[in-house]
């Protein structure tokens, strides 16, 4: 498989149209690389002009006067050639790369959507062709949240990636720290014990493989953050990466908040899992309300900044999300979810509050702790004072629920049961 | 004419016997000290000559020459002002010295009176040890001095009564001060551990710690009760007994640090330095060594709050003090040795922000800031602290619903019964708590029970300990063992531990 986007996507237009097609995606080019710096530039273009397709039946020329002057891009312009040259913007798509225009029928029809449509995406894959067929035959879900996210926010994101992607769905997300990381890993799990066991979603030949795709606010050659470079590696490997960005443009304050559009309009629906107030999170949802999407928002403790976020969404109107199962519902019914019926598993176990469920092997305290870690998160004080029992009693049962990897210790001496412990405590 | 008066001089919390002679020989009126005096020292020619004129005495118009020996130490500040003015007086024949063994000690104002000087304790102690029988002090230091047994204390508050005193004609030693009276009636301290509304796990940390002589860290953003809760430490500590607060008298003594009208050091000293201070001020030093906060803290408590700002150079200072209960500081002339014997209480916030992992506010500090403030306390000095825990911030509501706890006195007693069962059994190897168990004294007088060594194991595996780290739980484990009366260490005192070592804010 070569990557050489000289060509026009399969059959994107008849032959006697070849010449017209070709100008048509030297023009998205242009604009893409154009748009690359000039924020704004394709809203301002459509506003004018009425949408997208009308824009580029304009002549170039009359584009070129909306544009506000910047040197790099002007070099590029020079420079001439389609996608060779001096910026960093342009140059040659190298194997497993390719330059899909808005033109192109690899182009995800979920953009398209888009009020101001990337004019090119760049994109780097193994099998990008086989991949963005699957971004268009599988529902795609995109999971995002806060970059400094609590031990709960980045196991329900690990969760969920895994969960979607065991379904059969693609799992996009924007390639941050925190909850973005977070679901491409739980994703990617899923991905490699798929590969360990040989099921179809793994095999690249025949079936159609499960998408992980990251979109980027940078080139997409660029790994940024440099924290996420094992991720970036891996997507890179057995994933998609996506960017508007050229190959290796640095990354810029407005890139993100575009880049969360792209995200929104890939995906059928958007889970948020955590984040403040003002976190950009809320733009991606915002965005994919517009489009008419799907938005859930996994509950998080009440008063919690971070739960700020999700719990906005809930009270505007958002899905409730709490397992995998809830974003399986609303998505269509299809092809791939009969292949995939069952896979997905309970996430999350409903409340214990039913007193003390008895254990096996875990009694006393050790028991009565856990039930209570279980329905929420506590300092030893709390559990102390809540379950009547000596400081000393909490801490050896602390210790003992945390060797058995039961229930973990947050920063700030904060204790909160894992799912493991959840399990054990609903048995 | 020539006279000689013994006096001692100071050198950390030693002294050694300095003889002041004085010589008075008709020729053109001069005044010379000779033998190492300091600027301090050569003032009080000065004093000298003003208190004699002014207590009615004659001062001899002629040369003076002053000789302090031994001629190669150096003498420092004004203690020798008494002994010089009594030397002088016996070489103008003016007065004599009657008392044999005996030896002078004071500042003169100008009106003659004996002003009170500082280390005087230490003085009477080395003096006595070295067989001195009589010293004669400043009036308002009589007290601190009669702590010394087997030394008579002359008190005097001018120089006529102290010419009086050497003389042999007048006056008597003061009656010896007691020091068991003195310890044991007054308040071991004034908070008391009721004061901090709940907090319970914290408390019941800090009942180890103090129980096996542990150093501690507390975690928690601010306005968690860090530091009231450090401050209260003292109040659960035994009381000191005679030998400690005569140790600790000493050090307050010669740093100048007791108040006026106070013989005897009753409380546990507890010592919250800022974070600017520099590493000599810490751990003691200077031209001349002074001894730093942590002899000053020596048998009570430092507290280091914000510890992860104060600097480098200081905190690495504090890893012999913490390894050997004292300081060595060896400069050009002398290598001396001050006591320090503490309990290190150390406090931080989990972030630069302080709020990391708070339940109602956001932590802003970015991740590379995050990652350094964890790295800037070294390996070896967290060795040396054997329990870190969290401190977590009360919600109001959480507060209004808390009992006041146990009184100070109470948690005092279970305290001082552990360190009763420690004693015994730590007899042979010369550690006086857990915390000062060598490696080997650890492996040989630490029994664990079968259960309670299958549990370390599997703790060792799922939860990633180091070897150390194995040492310390076991540590503190046998104190929790002592605290409940054990005589080895269950399986319930090693989980106990094992929270108690406090991981979280390293991580990312």
């Amino acid at each position: 498989m070569t990557g050489r986007p000289h060509t026009a996507g399969d059959g994107a237009a008849a032959p006697s149209d070849e010449l017209a097609t070709a100008g048509l995606r030297r023009l998205c080019l242009w604009l893409g690389r154009h748009a690359a710096y000039d924020r704004g530039l394709v809203g301002r273009l459509v506003r004018t002009h009425g949408t997208f397709a009308a824009v580029l039946a304009q002549p170039q020329g009359a584009l070129a006067r909306a544009l506000r002057p910047h040197p790099a891009a002007e070099a590029v312009d020079q420079a001439g050639t389609l996608v060779t040259g001096a910026a960093v913007a342009a140059g040659q798509a190298g194997a497993h790369e390719a330059v899909v225009a808005w033109c192109d029928a690899d182009y995800p029809p979920g953009l398209r959507e888009l009020f101001d449509p990337p004019p090119v995406l760049y994109v780097r894959s193994r099998q990008w062709q086989a991949m963005l067929r699957a971004l268009r035959e599988r529902p795609t879900v995109a999971v995002v949240g806060a970059r400094r996210p609590s031990p709960y926010g980045l196991e329900m994101a690990w969760l969920l990636g895994n969960g979607l992607a065991r379904a059969g769905v693609n799992v996009v997300s924007g390639m941050a720290l925190g909850i973005d990381a977070q679901a491409h890993a739980g994703a990617l799990d899923t991905l490699d014990a798929g590969a360990a066991l040989g099921t179809s979603a793994a095999k690249s030949g025949g079936a159609t493989p499960i998408v992980l795709a990251g979109v980027l606010g940078a080139g997409v050659r660029l790994a940024v953050p440099r924290t996420n470079a094992g991720l970036y590696a891996s997507l890179d490997d057995r994933g998609l990466l996506l960017s508007e960005y050229g190959w290796l443009l640095p990354p810029h304050a407005w890139h993100f908040p575009a880049r969360n559009r792209v995200i929104a309009a890939l995906a059928d629906a958007t889970v948020i899992v955590e984040g403040s107030g003002r976190s950009g999170a809320l733009h991606t949802a915002a965005f994919a309300a517009d489009l008419g999407r799907d938005v859930l928002a996994v509950p998080g403790e009440a008063g919690r900044p971070l739960s700020a976020g999700p719990h906005h969404l809930l009270r505007e109107g958002a899905h409730l999300c709490e397992s995998a199962d809830d974003v399986l519902g609303l998505l269509p019914e299809g092809a791939w979810r009969r292949e995939r019926r069952g896979a997905a598993v309970r996430l999350a176990e409903p409340g214990s509050d039913s007193g003390d469920p008895p254990f096996e092997r875990r009694e006393g305290p050790e028991a009565r702790v856990l039930a209570a870690l279980c329905r929420g998160q506590h300092t030893a004080d709390q559990l102390q004072q809540a379950l009547g029992l000596a400081p000393a009693a909490v801490a050896a049962a602390l210790s003992a629920l945390e060797i058995d990897g039961l229930l973990e210790v947050q920063p700030g001496g904060r204790y909160r049961a894992r799912r493991e412990g959840r399990e054990a405590a609903s048995r | 004419m020539l006279a000689r008066v013994h006096s001692e001089a100071l050198s950390g919390l030693e002294s050694h016997p300095v003889a002041v002679e004085a010589d008075v020989v008709p020729a053109a009126p001069a005044f010379t000290i000779v033998g190492l005096p300091d600027a301090a020292v050569q003032e009080s020619r000065e004093r000298v000559r003003t208190a004699i004129v002014n207590s009615r005495y004659e001062f001899p118009s002629r040369r003076i020459t002053v000789n302090l020996a031994p001629a190669d130490v150096r003498k420092e500040g004004p203690a020798f002002d008494l002994p010089i003015a009594l030397a002088l007086l016996c070489a103008t024949g003016q007065s004599r010295c009657g008392l044999s063994g005996a030896a002078a000690i004071g500042e003169l104002g100008l009106d003659g009176s004996v002003r009170p000087v500082s280390g005087v304790l230490a003085v009477a102690q080395s003096a006595q040890r070295r067989g001195l029988r009589t010293l004669l002090v400043p009036d308002a230091n009589a007290r601190e001095a009669a702590l010394v047994a087997g030394l008579d204390v002359l008190p005097a508050a001018t120089l006529r009564q102290a010419a009086a005193l050497l003389a042999g004609v007048a006056g008597a030693a003061v009656e010896r001060t007691d020091a068991e009276r003195l310890l044991q009636h007054h308040e071991t301290a004034d908070a008391d551990l009721s004061d901090v509304l709940g907090q319970a796990g914290v408390k019941r940390v800090l009942e180890v710690a103090v129980a096996g002589a542990h150093n501690l860290l507390m975690v928690g953003p601010p306005g968690s009760g860090k530091t009231m809760l450090a401050r209260r430490v003292p109040s659960i500590m035994p009381p000191l007994s005679v030998d400690e607060s005569i140790d600790v008298t000493r050090v307050y003594s010669v740093a100048g640090m007791l108040p006026a009208g106070v013989s005897l050091v009753v409380r546990r000293p507890f010592r919250a330095p800022h974070h600017t201070i520099s590493a000599v001020g810490l751990v003691g030093g200077g031209a001349t060594p002074r001894p730093g906060e942590v002899t000053l803290a020596h048998h009570g408590v430092l507290f280091l709050d914000e510890f992860p700002e104060f600097r480098a150079s200081a905190l690495e200072g504090l890893r012999q003090p913490l390894e050997d209960g004292e300081v060595t500081i060896s400069r050009a002339l002398q290598s001396l040795t001050f006591p320090a014997r503490i309990m290190l209480v150390a406090a931080m916030n989990p972030c630069p922000c302080g709020f990391r992992g708070d339940k109602g506010r956001h932590c802003t500090c970015p991740a590379h800031r995050l990652a350094l403030y964890g790295q800037r306390l070294s390996g070896p000095l967290l060795d040396r602290i054997d329990l870190r825990i969290d401190v977590p911030r009360l919600t109001p509501r959480d507060r209004r619903a808390l009992a006041e706890g146990e009184p100070s006195a109470v948690v005092r007693a279970r305290v001082a019964a552990a360190r009763d069962r420690q004693r015994r059994r730590l007899a042979a190897c010369g550690a006086s708590a857990n915390a000062h168990l060598s490696a080997r004294g650890l492996r040989e007088l630490c029994v664990l029970e079968p259960a309670a060594r299958s549990e370390l194991d599997h703790a060792y595996e799922t939860l990633h300990l180091s070897a150390r780290a194995c040492d310390r739980v076991t540590k503190v484990a046998q104190t929790i063992a002592d605290l409940d009366g054990s005589d080895t260490i269950a399986r319930q005192h090693v989980r106990e531990s094992l929270s108690y070592r406090g991981e979280s804010w390293k991580r990312a």
